[in-house]
This record gives C-alpha cells, structure tokens and sequence, in this order.
C-alpha cells in the first residue's frame, strides 16, 4: 500500500500552505480545492512531476497531406 | 511530492461557533476568562458599559478575512473575556462582521492595539486549525499523525491515508 500524506503548515496569520503527496495528477488537485474550501480561498497551487504520473498523454501528428 | 496549495484564510458566517471555539481556546490559553454567559447579545453588553466607571482606553479592529453576506444572518453576538484590568469583546454584526475590542486601564491605546491585532491572529489560526481538523476528518479518510508547533508560532499537522 501506497501512502498519502498532506503536511500543513498554519501561519499565525491562519495562512495554510498544503504539501500534498501520493495522490497523482487529478486527485491532486481535488484535495488542494478541499482545502481551500474549508479554510478560504486558494492563492496558489504548484503541481510538481509526480502530479502528472498516473495520467496518460498522449501526442498525436495529424499528416494532413495527400499524396 | 504532488502539489503545493497556499490558501487564505476566510471566515464564513455559518462557521461562527467554530470562531467562539477558537475565541475562547485562544484567550483562555493567554489567562483570560470568559465573564458570565459565554455569548451574549450586544444590547446585553451595552447596558453594563453604561454602569462602569473609571478612564478606559479602547480600540477595536475589525477583523478582515471575513466573508460578509449583502442579508442578515442572525442576532448580533458577542463574547467577553476579561484579565485583570483588560476586557476583550469579540463579537459577529448581522452581516457577519467579526470586530475584537479590546479596553482595560492603565494601557495605551498602542498596547491595547497591539494585544488586539495579536488576538484577533491566534483567533483565525485556532479557527483554521478547528475547521480542518473538524472538516477533514469528516469529508476524508484522512489520520492526523503528527502536530506541533515551532518557534514562529506556525502550527503543523501531518495527515496521512494508505492507498490499496
């Protein structure tokens, strides 16, 4: 089993930054809007490499050209 | 690591018995007590500064990460805490306005302001630790494991879930 963890910080102005780990790409980016639903509003969110693992991209040439 | 998030704390209406909660862990912790009720209506408050006497120094600041609503929300309420001669109101206006006053004698207006704007900071601190501790383990599976405290008065908590 894999481990997810989220490591907060609460400034004593109740400023909360959120380093959010193990989740993966969409996630991710649910548990930073959980967050800032129950504290306020989001003021940033920074994904990092491991956000994108887990989700596939795919890069497709179209050659429209005929021959 | 997956992400960063950085959120500003906002008070909501709704959320006012977690500020009373975090109001009076805060002044607690600082030496203060709760006199009589611990919530009452304004009105209340009004007629006994009336019957007080002495020369009070007073400054209130209105507390500004608040979410204001255009309609009513309710009575106006407000707690009061005293330690020796100083006496801190916090209270919440129809609209949802959050003010800390602080008074007492012998301080000036500087003192008082500063020992305000202090409070009113550990307030939304403590609020924002409650409703995450109180929001978190109710909308998620995840475990508190780990909270302290450091020297800059920075609260951290560690959550933790195991993904199968």
């Amino acid at each position: 089993m894999a481990a997810r963890e989220i490591i907060i910080e609460i400034s004593p102005e109740g400023v909360v930054r959120g380093d959010i780990s193990g989740f993966g790409g969409k996630n991710c980016r649910e548990m930073a809007k959980l967050l800032a639903e129950i504290v306020g509003e989001e003021v940033s969110f920074d994904p990092n490499s491991e956000y994108f693992q887990g989700e596939v991209h795919l890069g497709v040439d179209v050659n429209t050209d005929e021959h | 690591m997956s992400g960063i998030v950085v959120v500003a704390p906002m008070i909501v209406p709704a959320a006012w018995p977690v500020v009373v909660s975090a109001a009076s862990a805060v002044l607690v912790a600082m030496g203060f007590s709760a006199v009589e009720e611990t919530v009452r209506t304004i009105a209340e408050e009004k007629v006994n500064l009336e019957t007080r006497t002495g020369v009070r120094q007073e400054v209130e600041i209105e507390v500004k990460n608040v979410e204001e609503v255009s309609s009513t929300i309710g009575r106006e309420e407000e707690m009061v805490f005293r330690k020796e001669e100083v006496e801190v109101r916090i209270s919440r206006d129809v609209r949802g306005r959050v003010r800390v006053c602080v008074s007492g004698e012998g301080h000036s207006k500087a003192e008082l302001k500063e020992l305000g704007e202090t409070l009113a900071g550990k307030v939304i601190q403590q609020y924002v630790y409650n409703r995450l501790i109180e929001e978190m383990k109710k909308r998620t599976n995840m475990e508190l494991v780990e909270q302290s405290i450091d020297d800059d008065e920075n609260i951290h908590l560690k959550l933790r879930s195991w993904e199968d």
